[in-house]
């Protein structure tokens, strides 16, 4: 008994193991810190090749290469390039600093790395096995590194065990590499899961290219860029359109400094900065890099990077908030109809074939680019190896299928989360013409449609009492009078929550009951509602009196409000924070208050509407995210009518 | 089916039967109207909604008896064109009904007549006689108050309050409250007997009251009905209990004042145009013997008014929205109004100098939420560039 007890030292290859649980957890830890290192070594080009579910990971890159005499401290834990003093650490311009990477996948994963650096005559290769010394000899090698992980979690039984699918564990790959992709448009990857090439984009990159070429190609119409900055830091990216918002916040790539990062307030920022413009349970998507003084973050807070800390948060979130908020409010998001096919596999082919040129061509095409990658093959360095040549005619079919597989889960979204978007493509104006239109532009290109000749589109009538028909101009305007209402009354709303307001006391007020778990929510919410104009009192039990309406809404449906603020914050459970319960509360009260679909409305009324919603800077949605208008241009209409053959 | 009418005398009929008609209803059948020649001089006109049903007589030649329905738009929107001195043949041919007018002939769709619903025939409870002349009047004083919407469904009609000859029709949209009597005539005059009448019917009955004749009421626990002349209105009544109207409203005043009600509704009708969507109240401030009007927004700048007035209480500053303030004034009869108030927060009475006959309880807007001190600013600075 006495002996299970004592303390001992632990023996280096245990020490590894443990430590590698913190640093390699799953086959996409292994891509990261690979890739991450070819990264920092300088790489143009870099080629992840996956096989036996992931476990055997290859990454190459044309990058400086380690010297041979380095190689054998590859391994050594804490064994590092990248920084040698820790005030290095508030200085990081590199992935890497830790020195944990290679040593913790040597420990859990057989590991050959064969390389050789810029400008030397001879390569080097190292084999390890998890448990020995690692062998290390001069081997003839492309510039840079290659190196192959085989048998991951081989002496790990209890991970092997844990680990997801094969799928799963490849799409955390692809979303891995892609994050790296994304904020490194210079380099090109590849990524090829037993030989299919799935990821592929050619280095040199302008961003937003690379930026569609990850996201899709509909995505292209979409991205709005972002720029801010204040005190040192900097925003650049892209924030899309409402129409292309997705159901979960994996599509907000955030990095810092260049670094992909997780950040929850980050994320909750941009979510405000679309409050409004996004339906219920749609999140945005947008591509942020934050560029600030590297003493300003702390990267060094969690063993894989993912999360950082920031000096001064508040500061960059306010920059953040702001540089999308403005990119939204200068965009035109004024949805037209198209009615012509969506584009065809023609198209898209085009765009395929030129995405996966360079790759064949890249050495005439692009002779910066040190080494061929052409000639690459996945043979073994020692053993020689079977896998073959990447060809051309397969990388394009492989894409295309990867292509039209996004495309047919992306139907399947728009259609299962909104009938607005699937039928006839909604898509917003403005950003076909140049690929990043200035918020100016746009703006003035919606203006003059909206505004020909300087007047405002007249209504023609109504529609099955729901939509506003007008003209404006040589273009026809449709109009959802109850979305369109319901926008401007949620503009006012929030503009006067911040102030003050007028209240019509009710001389019958309103009784309404509500759920019984529903009573505290309520009761925290009386300020809330105070301020915008509702008076609440609890009057015992399940029941509330509404005592007083916002002035300027005497006819809201108070009761409907109640509820629908009820539903929701029943909805949102715990996570119903506050603030997003307030800004639901002004949608309720907008939707509440607004013309009703199937309202009949005097020209008057309608001339009215239509003014205001042209004047609103932001009135393109409803407050749930549905568009307000949909503009037919004259052009459409000819094309429709065979007028003009397009 | 063949019944010849005179045309201006169809085109009455018709008018008053296809106003009741519902095009949008899910029953397409309720978008028709009935014509029926059972008597050889009289024909009716039937249209029904989901509560209101009319029911005209026309005078007609009934040359061959039947039914028969056609569509209510289509129908008047046609005999309506037709020469107003002539006479109208219309008969059945088939699954089609044409409607002949000297050498102008229209054809329309028919629907089935035996799927015309029913008239609900009505077994009074309580019936009484009023001059249209009377009703009109207690119209136009409360049927603006009557919401087109609201939660509360009793609140979607007036409440008729009957004791023993004196009629009360009460509307309410919860923020303004009107009230108006007037005395009926009746054989067995009920002590206490309440309903509600829908607002549907109230505005068809407002478009086709007279000046002169009466009109025949009836209510059951259920119906109520009014015939005006040849027109007969049959509804069923709002169910539920209206609000206790009585304790909304103040029986004592702090304060009285007197205005000329002619200036003062000009001087509302003016301030409206400083007012926007967000602020739609008025200020009346009474000081010595003057009302000063006020009105301020941030899109349409600040407006200032001063009339003369009689203050009883003291001064007084109190907000109202300026809708509510126009359409009372533009129903309060006689040229001098009252404005009972006790607090700039309690509910206030607006009534004519001499009539009893006629009030609005109106709550009163609260402007921001300042102190009392507070609240003298910005008006004290108005009243400094008037």
């Amino acid at each position: 008994m006495l002996q299970e007890h004592m303390i001992r030292i632990l023996p280096a290859s245990l020490v590894n193991k443990i430590a590698a649980g913190e640093v390699i957890v799953r086959p996409a830890s292994v891509v990261k810190e690979l890739v991450e290192n070819a990264v920092d070594a300088g790489a143009q080009r870099i080629v992840i090749d996956l096989a036996n579910s992931c476990r055997d990971i290859r990454v190459r890159d044309d990058g400086c290469g380690i010297a041979r005499e380095d190689l054998p401290k590859a391994l050594l834990r804490h064994a590092t390039s990248k920084i040698e003093r820790f005030e290095d650490l508030w200085q990081l311009r590199t992935r890497g600093f830790r020195g944990e990477a290679l040593a913790s996948i040597a420990a859990v994963a057989r590991l050959t790395i064969l390389t050789r650096q810029r400008g030397e005559l001879a390569g080097a290769r190292l084999q390890s096995e998890p448990g020995q010394e690692p062998i290390v000899e001069a081997a003839g090698a492309p510039e840079g590194t290659d190196v192959w992980v085989r048998d991951l979690f081989f002496n790990t039984p209890v991970r092997l065990k844990f680990l997801k699918s094969p799928a799963s564990e490849l799409q955390l790959i692809l979303y891995m590499v892609t994050r790296q992709a994304l904020i490194r448009p210079d380099i090109g990857f590849v990524v090829a899961n037993e030989r299919d090439t799935l990821l592929e984009v050619p280095p040199q990159q302008p961003w937003r290219d690379r930026a569609v070429a990850l996201l899709g190609m509909e995505a292209d119409q979409h991205l709005l860029s972002v720029e801010g900055h204040r005190q040192g830091i900097h925003v650049r990216g892209f924030a899309a359109a409402p129409a292309f918002s997705r159901k979960d916040r994996r599509f907000q790539y955030f990095f810092v400094n260049g670094r992909p990062i997780t950040h929850r307030m980050l994320s909750n920022v941009v979510q405000q900065a679309y409050k409004g413009l996004l339906m219920t349970q749609r999140f945005a998507v947008v591509i942020l890099n934050i560029e600030l003084p590297p003493q300003e973050v702390d990267v060094n807070v969690h063993p894989t990077k993912e999360e950082v800390r920031f000096r001064n948060e508040a500061m960059v979130l306010g920059v953040v908030h702001r540089a999308v908020q403005e990119s939204l409010a200068g965009a035109n998001l004024l949805p037209t109809i198209s009615l012509s096919s969506p584009p065809g596999p023609e198209g898209r082919q085009d765009e395929l074939i030129s995405a996966s040129h360079w790759f064949a061509h890249s050495t005439g095409a692009r002779p910066t680019v040190p080494g061929d990658f052409t000639q690459w093959t996945m043979q073994t360095p020692s053993a020689g190896g079977t896998p073959g040549e990447h060809e051309l005619s397969r990388l394009v079919a492989a894409q295309r299928e990867f292509d039209l597989a996004q495309q047919a889960q992306r139907n399947q979204e728009s259609c299962l989360n909104t009938s607005v978007e699937s039928p006839c493509s909604v898509h917003p104006l403005g950003q076909q013409a140049s690929p990043e239109p200035s918020p100016t532009t746009a703006q003035a290109e919606a203006q003059a449609l909206l505004l020909s000749g300087g007047e405002y589109p007249e209504p023609l009538g109504q529609v099955a009492d729901c939509y506003i028909v007008a003209r404006a101009g040589e273009n026809l305007l449709l109009i959802d009078q109850h979305a369109a209402h319901e926008r401007l009354l949620y503009m006012q709303l929030r503009e006067r929550a911040q102030e003050k307001v007028n209240t019509q006391p009710l001389l019958l007020p309103v009784t309404v009951d509500v759920p019984v778990e529903a009573v505290p929510t309520i009761q925290a919410l009386t300020r809330e509602f105070t301020a915008l104009g509702l008076h609440v009192e609890h009057f015992g039990g399940t029941t509330f009196v509404v005592q007083s309406v916002p002035a300027d809404l005497p006819s809201i449906d108070v009761g409907g409000v109640l509820m629908d603020v009820v539903d929701d914050s029943l909805a949102l459970g715990k996570e119903g924070d506050l603030d997003s319960l307030r800004d639901r509360i002004l949608t309720r009260m907008a939707c509440r208050g607004a013309i009703k679909s199937g309202q009949k409305l005097s020209l008057d009324e309608m001339r009215q509407l239509v003014r205001d919603i042209v004047d609103s800077r932001m009135g393109f949605t409803c407050p749930h995210g549905r568009p307000t208008m949909i503009l037919l241009t004259r052009a459409q209409l000819d094309r429709q009518f065979k007028r003009v053959v397009s | 089916m063949r019944i010849q009418f005179k045309v201006a005398e169809l085109v009455r009929g018709a008018e008053v039967a296809q106003s009741v008609a519902n095009p949008q209803s899910t029953m397409p059948i309720l978008a028709q109207i009935l014509i029926k020649g059972d008597h050889n001089n009289l024909a009716s006109l039937t249209a029904m909604d989901y509560d209101v049903r009319v029911r005209v007589e026309v005078p007609a030649e009934v040359e061959t008896k039947g039914q028969i329905t056609v569509p209510a738009r289509t129908f008047y929107d046609f005999v309506r064109e037709l020469p107003s001195d002539s006479d109208v043949v219309i008969e059945t041919k088939g699954e089609k009904v044409t409607v002949t007018c000297r050498d102008i002939r229209g054809e329309m769709a028919t629907m089935p007549a035996e799927d015309f619903p029913i008239w609900p025939e009505m077994e009074p409870k309580l019936e009484f006689d009023m001059a249209q002349k009377d009703l009109q009047e207690v119209l136009d004083r409360v049927l603006f108050t009557v919401p087109v919407r609201d939660m509360r469904k009793t609140l979607l009609g007036a409440l008729f309050e009957i004791r023993k000859t004196q009629l009360t029709v009460v509307g309410t949209d919860g923020k303004i409250l009107a009230c108006a009597r007037q005395t009926i005539s009746s054989e067995k005059p009920p002590k206490e007997f309440n309903a509600i009448v829908p607002r549907k019917l109230l505005e068809e009955l407002d478009r086709n009251l007279n000046d002169e004749g009466l009109v025949s009421v009836a209510f059951n626990d259920k119906q109520v009905s009014f015939r005006l002349g040849n027109i007969l209105y049959l509804s069923n009544q709002v169910e539920g209990n209206y609000p206790d109207y009585n304790q909304v409203i103040p029986k004592q005043f702090a304060r009285k004042f007197h205005i000329q009600k002619p200036p003062l509704l000009a001087a509302i009708r003016r301030a409206a145009i400083f007012t926007d969507q967000r602020q739609n109240s008025v200020m009346l401030e009474f000081r010595g013997d003057k009302v000063a009007i006020l009105a301020d927004s941030y899109d349409r700048g600040r407006f200032y008014e001063e009339l003369p007035a009689v203050v009883e209480g003291g001064d007084f500053r109190v907000a109202f929205n300026y809708k509510f303030l126009q359409d009372v004034l533009k129903s309060l009869p006689h040229e001098e109004v009252l404005l009972q108030a006790n607090q700039p927060m309690t509910p206030a009475i607006w009534r004519s100098e001499s009539a009893e006959d006629c009030f609005y309880v109106v709550m009163p807007v609260r402007i921001q939420e300042r102190t009392e001190v507070e609240e003298q600013q910005p008006y004290d600075e108005s009243e400094g560039e008037a």
